[in-house]
């Protein structure tokens, strides 16, 4: 136990949720620090409740930890509450572990989970004490800034901030990243040259090392290494063994409800779907499955390390989980015993799902979802959503027949090629499950129920390495057309009494867009955004838009040139230095096969050649069956 | 089926964990010691347990307790190592027992809590403050403003205060249990200690900030926040026998009974 907290008892009574702060939870690791080489702070730039929702984190967090050179602890973004008592105090941002000042440690690592963070980042920088900028921390007085995650495929609009990008799967090259580090501390190179030796390592890239040119209309015309040694471009990194890599069967159990607050056991890696506005269906390819056997050892284990009370499988597409049946099986017996509940996101609704969510919660609580994504047939073509009006009247009944009545959709606005008669669709499908109600169960089999439909929209967003990264995203104003399109579309069902319509911000959405496909003009935004007070930007109730526009103006970027402009087939992208698995030709193509309406096979069924075999494991090895998973209709939660 | 009481301490970085949370933290602990505990019927059944009095958050504790429904017997000793090997360490489980099946659930038992009140560094209200709260004390009457839910109502404290005295930490003993000793590391030996024996639980319920509250106001002055630290040295239920009512640590390994007049 450390008994030294960084922050007084007078400070921690006066915030809310003091337990953010405290450490000590129950398998946190506490090293002594005489005994290590390496200090390493892990932080994910957002609160607490969610930060420790976050998988990545407990691996690495674990992986680290297993390394006796190696003191891993975390530290996460201070409620606003805090930020301002540290400032006003100025008291530096501390790590939870052992209290101490983040500015001390080797490394400071980012995880980077969606792109309304990135002021985040700047908080925690700022609160530690160390530069914002990569070249104002020359030497290793500082920690090195790290960033990893799903948005370091395309880091430019935080190339400033970061001295390394750690690109693909991070259980593979930080061990060599450390060696080196220590190599480095020994003999006393200056961090320069230790960054020229960590640029050889497989995965790394250190933005400050490439030169940017742009053409007049202010697209890319070159990204070039400025020094011998520097590769011209970094790919991703992959695990080719889950079975054999490390998994963390003791993770960290907050004190308080964090969001995601159960067992994630992480069934597989990758997606065979090919959903053409999906990003992390691409970025995780080739899919890559984990043992049964090696899953039923972890599931047991997680049970006695942690006593929670829920564990959750956890993939892209749990369906398409080879061993799903045997698994369940198997965590029914198990967990019932325990009592202990199944939560299963992700599940195709069908006969053999039904009838496990019927074992696992309580029908009468639980609903299904629907991720339909688009209206029409002819739209979830385009996207490549194999999933039909039928496969979803089909699951309906089922459910229905089976005793739910509680149906959640999911919906996007904003596709490439949509027209009103897409959106329309919206409302028609909703109308048509609820008639569906009606016409399953009579009257007396109701049991005073009706059906109890909600929808809900979000506002596309083009990302990078997926099909759609040529297309135009629509503006703030556009969306919100769309929304009260859909809205009055639903309201003119005949059930529109059972149907619920809920929506996102589109004003939100917008700067997402902006992020996703940004270059590195944008830093000095995000920079200036900051000192101009914008910080937890993914928090409606602190977003202030008004004073991104503001900064927007000041800086003299335009940001409808990262948004509403449609990208030309040869235009060099900010992220192409980066090679995510899956080549450019091939999403070019499926650009292309999107805009003709055709929809494409998944890996299971035929292999489009998208690059990802080159990795040498996974579906892309596996024999294909031309009929596998059409019955793609829905979700079960 | 068995019901088990037992005693555990909150100190440390803990402190700071709510009520709810500590819950849920016990919980979790049954399932990692993997306890046979009851659970309630219905689709989302949950362990049947009942923690006798909340502390506040911010406070230490050497004497909480909470009451636990078995689904068969088990070895108390056993189960009581168990615990303490899956917890942390702030939480540690120092007694347990078996209860009577028809016993009542420890919260409703709850009649006294003994405490220890230290002022932080330099928050000390005046120079004198010793003399003068024992004299504060020693009023025949000691009116106080009690506020609860359904609105402020003015009390007597005299009568619900037990047993009240202030000692150097080193010279403190337990009322009841004279083994007792109060190991705060971060206080020094000779910290004075505000130690008192008061009404609690859900009928004449006394907080021993009101006392140091009003203390304040007898000074004329207003109390400022975070100026003593607080400290539970056990929770008391009520018993008589022919000598008169006492008050005894819901479990009482030896300690000795505290009779009130």
């Amino acid at each position: 136990m450390n008994e030294n907290l960084a922050l007084t008892d007078e400070i921690l009574l006066s915030v809310s949720k003091p337990e953010r702060y405290i450490g000590n939870e129950v398998n946190s690791v506490t090293k002594n620090k005489d005994d290590v080489k390496i200090r390493f702070a892990f932080c994910f730039p957002d609160v607490y409740e969610i930060g420790m929702s976050h998988l990545g984190i407990q691996i690495l967090y674990g992986m680290f930890n297993s390394y006796e050179d190696v003191w891993c602890e975390r530290v996460y973004s201070p409620w606003m509450d805090m930020d301002a008592v540290m400032r006003k105090n100025n008291i530096p941002l501390f790590c939870l572990e052992s209290q101490d000042p983040v500015k001390n440690f080797d490394f400071l690592a980012f995880t980077l989970q969606y792109e309304l963070c990135y002021t985040n980042i700047l908080q925690v920088l700022d609160l530690s004490g160390i530069p914002f900028l990569s070249k104002d921390r020359t030497d290793f007085s500082y920690p090195i800034v790290i960033g990893g995650g799903p948005c370091t495929y395309n880091p430019e609009p935080i190339a400033d901030f970061f001295d390394i990008f750690y690109i693909g799967e991070g259980e593979t090259q930080y061990r060599a990243l450390f060696d080196l580090y220590e190599k480095a501390k020994e003999s006393g190179t200056t961090k320069h040259d230790f960054l020229l030796e960590v640029a050889k390592i497989p995965g790394m890239y250190i933005p400050s090392f490439y030169d940017v040119a742009y053409k007049e209309d202010g697209t890319i015309e070159s990204m070039t290494p400025k020094y011998d040694g520097v590769p011209s471009h970094i790919s991703k990194e992959v695990v080719t063994n889950l079975d054999e890599a490390f998994y963390p069967t003791k993770p960290v159990v907050p004190f308080i409800k964090a969001t995601q607050d159960r067992i994630v056991l992480e069934v597989m890696r990758g997606c065979i779907r090919g959903c053409r506005f999906c990003q992390a269906g691409q970025l995780y390819r080739p899919k890559r499955e984990k043992s049964v056997e090696v899953l039923k050892k972890y599931a047991l284990e997680m049970l006695k390390n942690t006593g929670y009370e829920e564990i959750s499988l956890s993939s892209l597409s749990t369906s398409d989980y080879s061993q799903l049946p045997e698994l369940l099986d198997f965590l029914l017996r198990e967990c019932g015993s325990r009592h202990v509940n199944i939560s299963l996101p992700s599940l195709r609704i069908d006969n053999f799902s039904l009838d496990v969510m019927s074992k696992v919660q309580d029908i009468k609580k639980s609903s299904l979802t629907f991720a339909a994504e688009a209206g029409t047939q002819r739209l979830r073509d385009v996207i490549n959503k194999g999933v039909t009006v039928e496969d979803i009247l089909r699951g309906s009944r089922e459910a229905f027949e089976g005793g739910w009545n509680k149906v959640k959709f999911y919906f996007m606005l904003g596709h490439p090629t949509e027209t009103d008669e897409d959106i329309a669709g919206i409302g028609e499908i909703c109308n048509a499950v609820a008639a569906e109600y009606y016409a399953t169960l009579p009257k007396e089999k109701r049991n005073g129920k009706s059906i109890d439909i909600t929808a809900s929209t979000s506002f596309f967003v083009p990302k990078p390495f997926t099909p759609f990264q040529w297309a135009r995203m629509n503006t703030p104003e556009e969306f919100l057309t769309k929304a009260a399109k859909t809205k009055a579309g639903i309201r003119s069902q005949v059930n529109q009494r059972h149907i619920r319509y809920m929506w996102h911000e589109a004003d939100a959405s917008m700067l997402e867009g902006v992020f996703a496909r940004g270059d590195r003009h944008l830093c000095d935004v995000i920079l200036k955004a900051y000192q101009n007070g914008c910080v937890y930007d993914a928090w409606s109730e602190y977003f202030h838009y008004d004073i991104w526009l503001k900064t927007f103006e000041e800086c003299g970027v335009n940001p409808d040139f990262y948004t509403v402009r449609e990208r030309k087939d040869d235009e060099i992208f900010p992220w192409d230095i980066l090679d995510c698995g899956v080549d450019k030709s091939f999403l070019l193509r499926e650009w292309h096969t999107a805009q003709n309406g055709s929809v494409s096979p998944n890996c299971a069924q035929q292999c489009l050649g998208c690059g990802a075999r080159k990795y040498g494991v996974g579906v892309c090895y596996d024999k294909k069956d031309p009929n596998a998973g059409k019955s793609c209709s829905g979700e079960a939660r | 089926m068995e019901k088990i009481r037992l005693k555990f301490t909150k100190n440390g970085p803990i402190r700071f964990i709510g009520h709810l949370d500590l819950m849920r933290y016990f919980q979790k602990c049954n399932r990692r010691a993997e306890i046979n505990v009851k659970y309630s019927e219905g689709y989302s059944p949950h362990q049947i347990m009942s923690f006798a009095e909340p502390l506040s958050v911010g406070a230490t504790s050497d004497g909480e307790y909470i009451d636990i429904q078995l689904d068969s017997p088990v070895d108390l000793n056993k189960m009581k190592d168990d615990l303490n090997s899956v917890m942390n360490e702030g939480v540690k489980i120092t007694a347990i027992e078996h209860l009577d099946e028809h016993s009542q659930k420890a919260m409703t038992m709850v009649d006294a809590a003994e405490w220890i009140l230290t002022f932080r560094n330099g928050k000390e209200p005046c120079k004198d403050w010793e003399n003068m709260l024992m004299k504060y004390i020693d009023s025949d009457k000691l009116m106080a403003v009690k506020k609860s839910k359904k609105g402020e109502v003015e009390i007597d404290m005299k009568p619900f205060i037990y047993r009240f005295e202030i000692v150097d930490r080193d010279k403190l003993q337990g009322f009841s249990n004279k083994n007792y000793r109060y190991e705060d590391n971060s206080l020094s030996k000779d910290c004075k200690c505000i130690h008192m024996l008061i009404s609690s639980g859900s009928r004449d319920h006394l907080k021993p900030g009101l006392i140091i509250e009003n203390f304040y106001k007898s000074l004329g002055i207003e109390m400022p926040d975070f100026v003593y630290k607080i400290h539970r040295v056990d929770t008391y239920l009520s018993e008589s026998d022919d000598k008169g009512t006492y008050e005894i640590p819901m479990i009482a390994e030896s300690c000795e009974k505290i009779y009130i007049n």
